[in-house]
């Protein structure tokens, strides 16, 4: 029975991605759902995980209050998680809304941080001068010859770099970055070959820190399951004598071939954790699937959620 | 009159935001630099004994992809030795690509 509803809305989720419509009928009822007090992917991924499913699985029956009030510490790549999420759940009728932080830094940080430009805002809000920028490509209006999308990287590191005026800290691979993460979107993110997965990418310039923090975030199949292995590690993995911690630190350390086979191939990841061993990114952290990895304090863990994606982070600056 | 140095600037003349691998997944990829600007003038500069200089400064970056497919694809066609002989990279903004482009043509001569 609980196959059966679980097909049953996975047929009507994907009628409505391949639509691109959102669905007619909205929700009268809603849930509240309460967010963990450190408000981060990176920081809490357990407690960030377990909220992000709170959410979906309320945003599949009724209309979703988020309620970020006890939010103590917050992080620019949850607020692109967030509202990754808001909208992915948007398109099916689902409405959501929520409140801010009462704490006074926590609230600045998500004021400044771009996210109230996709959000829908009190009468007598003013929107500050922003500190960070958050963009979005979507499915709409795109066309097959136009998907990837240099300019927007573009836009990201060149806001970044405004920011970084001052201290004269360079954007580094940055740029290079996002076209990777872009492209391993494109090719990989998605189970239908005709559909595309949406991406969301963000800067936040950390002032007291002096650092810009990047974010990308696509909500495809991620890593593993896109990623198909040799017959050796999948054996290992089903016998569990290795994890998926393992197997990430393995792909991040090209010692995993491309899924193409095709000679050159698979340099994107590979590249990413060189730039990190090389300290031209700073506090690289990737979450696919139910694994994270601290690239830079080679730390791999499996997680006990999972994330629906891929979200890569990393600062640039001092 | 043979040229002793044929220079390209990527950002100049070619893009400042070099795109993906293949043509097919967008704009400026590699391939399309690859065959519209570098190939052509590799070989003129092979066929000169003359230096080809790029130079990688003034772009906002350059995407793995881009650069596998531009000098990893050099090298699969002429081989290691004669692109090592002509080519000359420099790159002040981010000098580490220096060395990455040669890694790239390193690895691709193996698979001709």
């Amino acid at each position: 029975m609980e196959a059966n509803a679980r097909s049953k809305e996975k047929r009507r989720v994907r009628r409505v991605q391949e639509q691109g419509q959102p669905r007619e009928k909205h929700f009268n009822r809603q849930v509240g759902v309460d967010s963990p007090e450190v408000f981060s992917l990176i920081l809490n991924p357990d407690g960030m995980l377990a909220f992000l499913r709170a959410v979906r699985q309320a945003a599949r029956r009724r209309n979703v209050y988020v309620n970020l009030a006890k939010v103590k510490k917050i992080t620019p790549e949850a607020i692109a998680a967030l509202l990754a999420a808001i909208h992915q759940f948007r398109k099916f009728g689902t409405a959501i809304s929520g409140n801010v932080p009462t704490d006074a830094t926590a609230l600045k940080v998500l004021n400044h941080s771009g996210f109230r430009t996709y959000v829908r805002n009190s009468p007598d809000f003013k929107y500050p001068t922003l500190v960070g920028k958050i963009t979005k490509r979507n499915l709409s209006g795109e066309t097959f010859q136009n998907h990837f999308d240099q300019q927007l990287a573009k836009d990201l590191v060149q806001f970044a770099i405004g920011k970084m005026a001052e201290s004269g800290h360079r954007p580094g691979p940055s740029y290079a970055v996002f076209c990777e993460a872009m492209l391993n979107t494109w090719n990989h993110a998605s189970e239908l070959v005709a559909r595309r997965e949406p991406w969301w990418a963000s800067a936040y310039f950390d002032a007291e820190r002096q650092r810009t923090c990047f974010t990308f975030i696509d909500q495809g199949v991620g890593i593993f399951k896109s990623h198909s292995l040799t017959m050796t590690l999948n054996i290992l993995v089903a016998l569990r004598y290795l994890d998926r911690g393992e197997l990430l630190k393995r792909i991040l350390h090209g010692e995993i071939p491309s899924t193409t086979r095709i000679p050159g191939r698979g340099n994107g990841l590979p590249g990413m954790f060189e730039h990190c061993r090389a300290g031209r990114i700073r506090n690289f952290v990737i979450i696919s699937n139910n694994t994270i990895g601290y690239v830079e304090s080679n730390i791999y863990k499996v997680l006990p959620s999972e994330f629906e994606g891929t979200l890569l982070y990393w600062e640039i600056g001092s | 009159m043979i040229a002793e140095r044929i220079e390209i600037n990527i950002a100049r003349e070619f893009t400042d935001t070099p795109g993906p691998r293949k043509r097919s997944e967008g704009d400026h990829s590699g391939e399309e630099f690859l065959n519209d600007f570098l190939r052509p003038r590799f070989v003129a500069a092979r066929d000169a004994k003359a230096k080809l200089c790029i130079n990688l400064d003034g772009a906002i970056g350059y995407p793995t992809s881009f650069l596998e497919e531009a000098f990893g694809g050099l090298a699969r066609a002429f081989g290691r030795e004669a692109v090592e002989q002509t080519l000359e990279i420099t790159c002040n903004d981010e000098p580490y690509l220096e060395e990455q482009v040669l890694k790239y043509i390193r690895a691709a001569d193996g698979t001709r």
